[in-house]
């Protein structure tokens, strides 16, 4: 009997005109969007010398080895490796640090590199995730905004309850041949953005990229699920398909555009970040707080330098990640809305977002210190060296001036997050993109189920 | 007369009182005060950062010690009305002039973008906040407010039809064109009622704030963005009312203009976009720069390989700094002043290839920026972005002007400079100090007083730098940033405004002819 409702609701939205002008509407953002990413990543890639995603750069020489007197003044860029499936959700890709400034005794800056004429983009480029979090919720309030106020409006709604079905059974048909319908929209519009995405071949897509993206896919249909529960709602409460849709569009506005815009106005309230004034005071306190007094050897003078630039590179990474804490405040107010939980949730899908920037910032620290630990022990093999590492001090007879590999230690290596890694970090969106559903599923199926058969009009 | 403002006076009371017009002016009273808030405080906070730049900028140059590192940082004052348009993230905030440097408007480098430990800003910065998406006045009536307008049409005639009541208004003794021209100012009227309470709100909190002070031409620019923002809600209304025109069901026709909404605000906005990229991609400017350097890097080292075998001393850098200056002998200033003349000409010859290789990016930038405006030329949120965009000065044309402002003093900067290559102090003072230069008489006088207070004596006291006068650059000319003024600016607005009366013009025009041929 469901089966039946399916497949009449099913085609019966298939061949409605507005499924064809969302079916086409979302297929053609999807593939300029991938073609604009093919483009794009190729670009990025190759824009400049210095950019070597996942590599560093400066210190270590074309034959990979290191000078290691040169070495304490010398400063060097670690790049963020980029997601290959930027496209599916891109923001913090795009927005966030991509690059490191390092020095083999300390990290000295997070940094994000600006490509040439992005200051004068009117929007950011859209990306899937933006694209089917406005344009297919606002179909799935399309498709379901009528199919009970429209019901009860046409008289048809008593017959539908007096079927000698589970009341509920009607509903539960209407939401899954929406799902279904939108399913079929955004699998279609996927396998073409994905096509063309191979046919350019400008991005490698790797196997774990595979299982990322029929990760995407199935949180997309999470997500999409909550707003058919809430066109079902909306026409379940609306007492005329009328009302139902101004509800819908409400509702929509509220949950698409106003609450995760507000995110970062939100963020704006936690007072976590220090002013960069009061920073600055912090570092040259460091200074005061690890004083070289007179007569102090080269040997003193390197331990407390080097203590310093510990103490700087902590707060450095305190600074940061009170700025990590501002940006988690917005997301946590953004989070009330499914439409943000969504975008969060691609986007650690697809390798990128908060915490991949911690990640790539942790491994950068991580790299640092095996580096700079490979430096001195290289030095002490050197018995002409004294051992004496002065930050800064280029050329110094002090440590060794011999030109070594440091092995495995000079490789810096920063991926993107496996599926696995992925999966974990999108769990708790999953889990409360979940918990809406079951919100929105509770209510409209409760508020269908108080429908009365003799009180309806027409009766 | 008198029939049309009764139904002006009818359609405005009973939006007025509906319960969309309620919500409607509160959401957009909450977030144009919610958002006025934060960027008024970003405001303070950018134009802190511009006072502290313009000193820190101003004393440097006053500070300069040879003709050679003279660089001029001009620092672009934020423009009060960008508080209700913000623009990109990314919009430059300083310009840098030098004679190796001219500059375009792909130094756009942002301010705030790096995380370290240095900084002189008393307000919290946080780059990574970046990542949500901006907000500003310009976006809450580009999407929030012409949502609202939909609301308040949609079911202006179609509702009319399904309750029965049109033929009964048509066949009043008032005209159909007065009948539509009553229903579109009343819904007018309405849609502009929250956007001047919430302007007015805005302009208290400036005012008990103390934050922002207007000028004149910045009241007449608010003004002009208020009637653009009213123009915009107008052209909405417009086409709600003709869609509710053509509609047989008030469902079907907002169904309609929601669709309208999302292709005119999201699809046709990307998707112009992504169309623009393709048709005109940015120039790959580091790879051409790139080349550039390459084959100043051979014709530089030919003269340095060729002076290094004559008798002229270039074991120095080009640039000067402590290190030329120090132990430099008359002879070898004067040895240095004929290598000046050769390589620094060839440097300015290079900021200007350079300048003509970001010219042409520049350029391809700007024709992505007119296939977009083209090719989304339709829609009318779009018009309306470009409007509040070149009203508040954060478009792409008003950057462009102040940029080509910045090149014409760099002009008369260069006149004053290029004689000055010809001069010692290009690169070294010690012509006019000769207590400086490393006589034999200078040289046994710090020896011994190095013998007596420790080495350091040369550091602290011979080679350094703060012993140097600056020098009188009173016949320099002085840093003057033009930023386009609101009759440019307006200007710039003028062909979008156009558009959006064209658009409106139409959709009445449309409308009253769907209802001239209604059946009595």
């Amino acid at each position: 009997m469901i089966a039946t409702l399916i497949r009449r609701e099913f085609l019966e939205h298939v061949t409605s005109l507005r499924l064809s002008v969302l079916l086409i509407m979302t297929t053609g953002l999807l593939v300029t969007s991938a073609a604009y990413f093919s483009a794009r990543y190729d670009s990025t890639t190759t824009q400049s010398p210095f950019v070597r995603p996942g590599a560093s750069q400066g210190l270590v020489d074309k034959d990979g080895k290191t000078n290691l007197m040169m070495a304490p003044c010398t400063g060097f860029g670690l790049h963020r490796a980029l997601s290959p499936l930027g496209f599916l959700a891109g923001a913090g890709e795009r927005e966030f640090p991509d690059l490191v400034m390092v020095a083999p005794h300390g990290l000295k800056s997070i940094q994000r590199e600006t490509k040439t004429g992005e200051a004068f983009e009117p929007a950011a480029p859209a990306d899937w995730a933006y694209l089917i979090g406005v344009i297919l919720s606002f179909g799935a309030g399309l498709l379901t905004y009528r199919s009970v106020s429209g019901e009860r409006r046409d008289g048809t709604l008593a017959q539908v309850l007096a079927n000698p079905v589970p009341k509920s059974m009607p509903l539960l048909a209407k939401y899954l041949a929406a799902l279904l319908a939108l399913a079929f929209v955004l699998t279609f519009a996927m396998a073409s953005g994905v096509l063309t995405l191979i046919i350019l071949g400008k991005v490698p897509l790797g196997g774990d990229d595979w299982m990322k993206l029929s990760l995407f896919w199935g949180t997309s249909i999470l997500y999409l699920s909550f707003f058919v529960l809430l066109g079902l709602l909306s026409s379940v409460a609306g007492r005329s398909p009328m009302m139902s849709a101004a509800g819908f569009l409400l509702n929509w506005t509220l949950l698409v555009f106003i609450i995760p815009n507000l995110g970062g106005i939100i963020a704006g309230f936690d007072h976590t970040v220090l002013p960069p004034r009061e920073i600055s005071a912090m570092e040259q306190a460091i200074s005061a707080r690890y004083p070289e007094p007179p007569g102090t050897t080269l040997q003193q003078s390197s331990v407390i330098m080097l203590e310093r630039e510990d103490a700087s590179e902590a707060l450095l990474i305190q600074h940061f990640h009170a700025m990590c804490g501002q940006v988690g405040t917005g997301e946590r107010f953004a989070r009330l809305s499914p439409s943000a939980v969504y975008a969060y949730a691609a986007e650690a899908t697809a390798g990128g977002g908060l915490p991949r920037l911690i990640q790539f910032v942790d491994n950068a620290v991580r790299y640092r210190k095996g580096l700079f630990q490979a430096m001195l022990d290289a030095d002490r093999s050197d018995p002409s060296s004294q051992h004496i590492y002065i930050p800064y001090r280029c050329g110094g007879n002090v440590f060794s001036p011999r030109n070594v590999d440091l092995g495995p230690a000079k490789e810096f290596r920063d991926l993107p997050p496996s599926s696995g890694e992925s999966l974990l970090a999108a769990m708790w969106d999953l889990l409360l993109l979940g918990v809406y559903n079951l919100l929105a599923f509770a209510v409209a199926f409760t508020w269908f189920l108080r429908q009365d058969v003799a009180a309806l009009p027409g009766e | 007369m008198t029939g049309i403002l009764d139904i002006i006076r009818k359609e405005l009371l009973i939006n007025l009182l509906s319960l969309r017009f309620i919500i409607g002016l509160v959401v957009v009273m909450l977030l144009i005060g919610l958002v006025g808030y934060v960027l008024t405080l970003d405001y303070a906070s950018r134009r802190q950062a511009y006072i502290a730049a313009a000193e820190q900028h101003s004393r440097a140059l006053e500070d300069a010690k040879v003709y050679s590192t003279i660089k001029v940082e001009m620092d672009i004052p934020p423009n009060p009305l960008s508080l209700l348009s913000r623009g990109s993230k990314d919009l430059p905030v300083t310009i840098t002039v030098s004679p190796y440097h001219v500059p375009t408007i792909l130094d756009a480098s942002g301010s705030g973008a790096t995380i370290s430990l240095d900084g002189t800003g008393d307000l919290p910065v946080n780059p990574l906040l970046r990542v949500f998406s901006s907000i500003d006045v310009g976006f809450i009536v580009g999407m929030i407010m012409s949502l609202f307008c939909i609301l308040l049409v949609f079911d202006s005639f179609s509702g009319e039809k399904e309750q029965g009541t049109l033929r009964v208004l048509l066949s009043a003794p008032v005209g159909r064109l007065q009948l539509l021209a009553g229903k579109y100012c009343g819904a007018l009227l309405s849609a502009a009622t929250p956007l001047t309470a919430g302007l007015l709100l805005l302009v208290i909190l400036w005012n008990i704030s103390g934050l922002v002070t207007l000028t004149p031409a910045d009241w007449l620019g608010l003004a002009c963005m208020y009637a653009a923002s009213i123009l915009y809600l107008a052209c909405f209304l417009a086409l709600g009312i003709l869609i509710s025109l053509f509609a047989e069901e008030s469902v079907t026709g907002l169904v309609h203009q929601l669709l309208v909404w999302v292709v005119a605000g999201i699809v046709l906005p990307a998707g112009a976009g992504y169309v623009a990229e393709f048709l005109h991609p940015i120039l790959p400017e580091t790879e051409l720069i790139r080349e550039a350097d390459e084959n100043y890097g051979r014709a530089y080292s030919n003269v340095r390989y060729q002076q290094t075998e004559g008798s002229w001393n270039v074991a120095y850098t080009d640039y000067a700094g402590p290190e030329s200056f120090l132990g430099i002998t008359e002879k070898e200033a004067l040895n240095r002043v004929e290598y000046n003349k050769i390589i620094f000409p060839m440097k300015f010859a290079l900021a200007e290839e350079h300048f003509h290789i970001r010219d042409a990016v520049q350029r391809s930038l700007e024709r992505r920026e007119e296939a977009r405006n083209s090719l989304d030329a339709i829609s009318p949120v779009a018009a309306y972005g470009r409007i509040v965009r070149a009203l508040a000065g954060s478009d792409i044309g008003s950057y462009r002007r102040t940029f080509a402002a910045a090149r014409n003093y760099r002009e008369s900067l260069m006149e004053y400079l290029r004689p000055k290559v010809a001069t010692a102090a290009w690169v070294t003072r010690v012509l006019d100090q000769p207590e400086l230069q490393p006589t034999k008489e200078n040289m046994s006088y710090w020896n011994e007083r190095a013998k007596k207070e420790g080495e350091d004596v040369f550091l602290k006291e011979w080679w350094n730098w703060s012993r140097v006068k600056p020098l009188d650059l009173s016949a320099m000319p002085r840093p003057n940033l033009e930023v386009p003024g609101l009759r440019e600016r307006l200007g710039d607005a003028l062909f979008p405004c156009a558009l959006l009366m064209v658009l409106t013009a139409g959709f009445l025009v449309m409308a009253g002819w769907k209802l001239l041929r209604y059946p009595a």
